[in-house]
């Protein structure tokens, strides 16, 4: 089942990118959106800073991700021998 | 007594002398304000140093003792704290020009639970704006690292780490949310922790990520390091993550030797390629020290360590970008050029790269406790290289912090634990040729930093490096 889950996330991650090519114009375009105006030099560093950060998080293999969920906030309990 | 100057003795030295009445509070309190404003200027440590406040403390710590009635773990003790942390009636600057005139209406509780146990505040220390890093014009004054004024002191704790490394407080608290504690504690000589996540209150304190954010010491010792969290360590009901979990003794812990203690050495950790050689030695010498003590070793693995800066980045940064979102659209010019880009870029994430990256924050988590089912803590470099030069330091484009290789590959040192939520401590394992100090590392399971102090404490002993001091 997780070996099936696998092969599906990894052809779905292969279809979509975490995001499209990245370039200064579509940094400065989204930046608009929320209300940030990006100079030239800004909108450079940033696009080169998003690009690095979302490659780098695409790289991680997707069968180590499979089944695992996203776990925001952690319990301020120790954890149960399970986890 | 010893030869070693008042302001390098350890708080807990410097805190019987006083009990014992063989040191007035007053007068070290005078010492430590004198050393501070003298140094101050070259060495950027302090945004406010309060005098009066201080020697007013000071005399009340004074009248305890004398009183011969029960005092405080930390009375009359001289201690500094990050300017993040509210003092009721004083301004937290967060070391940016944003908050600048910003005044506390109300105290931390970080601050009353020093203050209760007898603790003389001297002052406000400096910081990397908003404690995010990288900061490159720092507007109250460049902290400069004690071993050498060249290089940077790291970030974002940076103004706590000097004052300690260079005896202008006898301790400091800092924040630690992806390194913050331990990368400058590092970089400057000293002992930092960074608590398990929930294990101290951040009521009251500016916050850069929500799910990130630890508290907690920086010292000199390690036996300071762990009197100090015993002061600050406990529930709070202001702070609804707080942890309801007893807080054990951790000087105790001390006492209890490391034999037969099990080290986890991280794979991932030893053999990155960025990892300088000077670094790598001086940690393969403390581990075989260790070995002496009577601690086993085994290699083990954290595969998905290696991307804990992308996973910081894309998850701690998101956080501080929604805090900051109103100031960035409405006060952007009066942030550092560095902060602001780095805000920036975390508010342009995308939703689906921030769910991954939290489904990989799980990932590193179960990794690093898995490895502690087999082992009691994990020992590892604290950084990839010794402090770099104040303009690497820096988020100027070209600088370190800009270098996409070096910057994402080695935050995987101190993201680890950050991502996890686990606790981890930083001590001086040795120096360069050069004689810029390194960091040895450890991380432990959740809550048990007394492990961590048990096993730093013996190597710190073992090593003796505690009484080398910087050439100031």
């Amino acid at each position: 089942m997780i070996r099936l889950y696998s092969i599906i996330a990894a052809r779905i991650s292969e279809k979509t990118n975490l995001m499209s090519k990245l370039t200064k114009a579509k940094v400065k375009r989204l930046a608009a959106l929320v209300g940030l105006d990006l100079d030239k030099a800004r909108a450079e560093t940033i696009t080169s800073r998003l690009d690095a950060v979302l490659e780098e998080l695409e790289a991680i293999p997707d069968e180590r991700l499979a089944g695992v969920e996203p776990l925001p906030v952690f319990l301020v309990e120790p954890p149960s021998s399970d986890e | 007594m010893s030869e070693t100057p008042l302001h390098y003795r350890s708080l807990a030295g410097l805190a019987a002398l006083m009990r014992r009445r063989e040191a007035s509070p007053v007068e070290v309190t005078r010492a430590f304000l004198d050393r501070a404003e003298a140094l101050n200027e070259r060495l950027g440590a302090y945004i406010l140093i309060d005098r009066k406040g201080a020697l007013a403390s000071a005399r009340r710590a004074e009248g305890a003792i004398a009183s011969g009635g029960a005092v405080g773990l930390l009375a009359g003790v001289p201690l500094a704290i990050k300017d993040i942390i509210h003092v009721r009636g004083v301004r937290t600057t967060s070391g940016s020009r944003v908050m600048a005139e910003y005044v506390a209406p109300e105290n931390s509780t970080l601050v009353e639970r020093l203050r209760a146990s007898g603790a003389v505040l001297l002052g406000k220390l400096n910081l990397s704006e908003f404690a995010i890093g990288g900061t490159i014009e720092h507007p109250f004054g460049t902290p400069r690292n004690p071993w050498d004024l060249t290089r940077a002191t790291g970030g974002s704790s940076s103004g706590s780490a000097v004052a300690v490394a260079a005896g202008l407080c006898a301790a400091a608290l800092g924040s630690d949310t992806g390194g913050s504690i331990r990368g400058p504690a590092s970089f400057c000589g000293i002992v930092g922790i960074r608590p398990t996540y929930s294990r101290v209150t951040r009521h009251g304190v500016v916050p850069m990520s929500w799910s990130y954010d630890t508290i907690g010491p920086m010292t000199r010792t390690v036996e300071d390091c762990a009197l100090m969290l015993q002061a600050i360590a406990g529930h709070d009901p202001r702070d609804r993550t707080s942890s309801k979990l007893p807080v054990p003794d951790y000087r105790e812990a001390l006492r209890k030797g490391i034999r037969g203690v099990r080290l986890g050495l991280p794979r991932e950790m030893f053999d990155f390629e960025g990892l300088e050689a000077e670094t790598k030695c001086a940690v393969e010498r403390a581990v075989r020290v260790l070995k002496e003590l009577g601690t086993s070793t085994r290699s083990v693995s954290l595969p998905t360590s290696p991307w804990g800066g992308a996973i910081f980045l894309a998850t701690a940064d998101v956080d501080a970008a929604a805090y900051h979102r109103e100031w960035l659209t409405t006060r952007g010019d009066d942030y550092d050029w560095s902060t602001r880009v780095r805000l920036e870029s975390a508010s342009l994430v995308p939703a689906t790269a921030y769910i991954r990256a939290q489904r990989a924050r799980s990932l590193v988590r179960s990794e690093l406790l898995t490895a502690l089912s087999e082992t009691d803590v994990l020992a590892l470099p604290t950084t990839s290289s010794p402090a770099p030069t104040l303009e690497e330091g820096t988020g100027k484009p070209g600088g370190y912090y800009q270098d996409r290789k070096r910057d994402l590959g080695s935050r995987r040192y101190m993201s680890a634990p950050s991502v996890s939520g686990l606790p981890a401590i930083t001590v001086p394992c040795g120096f360069t040729k050069s004689g810029l100090p390194i960091g040895l590392q450890f991380i432990g399971r959740p809550f048990d930093e007394a492990t961590l102090f048990r096993v730093a404490h013996a190597y710190e002993q073992a090593a003796g490096l505690y009484h080398k001091h910087p050439p100031l």
